[in-house]
């Protein structure tokens, strides 16, 4: 069951790295996007579109984060630990912690692309959407990582 | 009564970190034998215990009451800059209690 969890896990994250990075590259583009290049069509995107799709995915990539948290807890940790590798050990505890700031920042970074009023707060937008890209990324290459260091049984 | 998402994510935010640097969660869960508990149980033969979740239910429940309580003329009131300083901020903190995964290393 971990095992489809975690593959689930893994696939949802996809996903939502592929709309946060739609969103991000589109939001702090600074000139015109080059049409007819890989990199112009990855930018040339209405970034508001993504904001369902992010927290929607972010909600869903959490909670079964969460569920599967127990088994690394019991089978995971304790063996990077008997390895030495404190490293990975230590990153998979930042992942804990981004994931959880990452939730808390999601009511904010929804409103600042859905309230009407808020429309001209670019700037928050801006920089609440870019962290909660660097949380997304830095957990999701944590998590592969250790994935590949050692799995859920 | 309304409910403002922004002070939410800001007091979500702060009492997590204040929660995980005291260390003390809302209650602990020990997955090795599936128990629940208030208090840190010292007994070895229940495995490792995950603070983690009750890190979280301090920072969900005192983020709801704050932005349900705190009045929308103070939430209006908030610079802008705190919601993406704030946040930064408390990301800091939290890769810092940590670091002694990536300093010092636990011996023995």
């Amino acid at each position: 069951m971990s095992t489809v969890l975690l593959i689930t896990h893994g696939l949802v994250a996809v996903a939502l790295i592929g709309a946060i990075t739609h969103q991000v590259l589109a939001l702090w583009r600074t000139a015109p996007a080059t049409p007819n290049t890989f990199f112009g069509r990855l930018r040339n995107v209405r970034a508001g579109s993504y904001a369902d799709a992010v927290a929607i995915l972010y909600a869903i990539d959490f909670l079964l984060g969460a569920i599967i948290y127990a088994s690394y807890r019991l089978e995971v940790r304790p063996y990077l630990e008997n390895a030495d590798l404190y490293i990975a050990a230590g990153s998979f505890e930042t992942k804990e912690h981004l994931a959880a700031l990452g939730l808390g920042l999601l009511p904010a970074y929804w409103l600042f692309w859905k309230a009407p009023a808020l429309t001209n707060h670019s700037t928050e937008r801006k920089y609440v959407t870019l962290l909660l890209a660097f949380y997304i990324w830095w957990n999701f290459l944590v998590g592969h990582v250790l994935n590949n260091i050692h799995g859920l049984p | 009564m309304s409910f403002s998402p922004r002070v939410f994510s800001l007091v979500f935010g702060l009492v997590y970190t204040v929660a995980h640097l005291l260390e003390m969660p809302l209650w602990r869960y020990y997955p090795l034998v599936g128990k629940f508990s208030l208090t840190d149980l010292v007994d070895l033969s229940n495995g490792p215990s995950m603070n983690w979740y009750g890190w979280m239910s301090y920072a969900a429940i005192a983020g709801v009451i704050a932005a349900v309580v705190v009045p929308k003329r103070i939430d209006n009131k908030i610079p802008a800059a705190v919601f993406y300083v704030l946040p930064f901020v408390i990301l800091v903190c939290g890769i810092y209690t940590e670091r002694s995964w990536f300093l010092a290393p636990p011996t023995g």
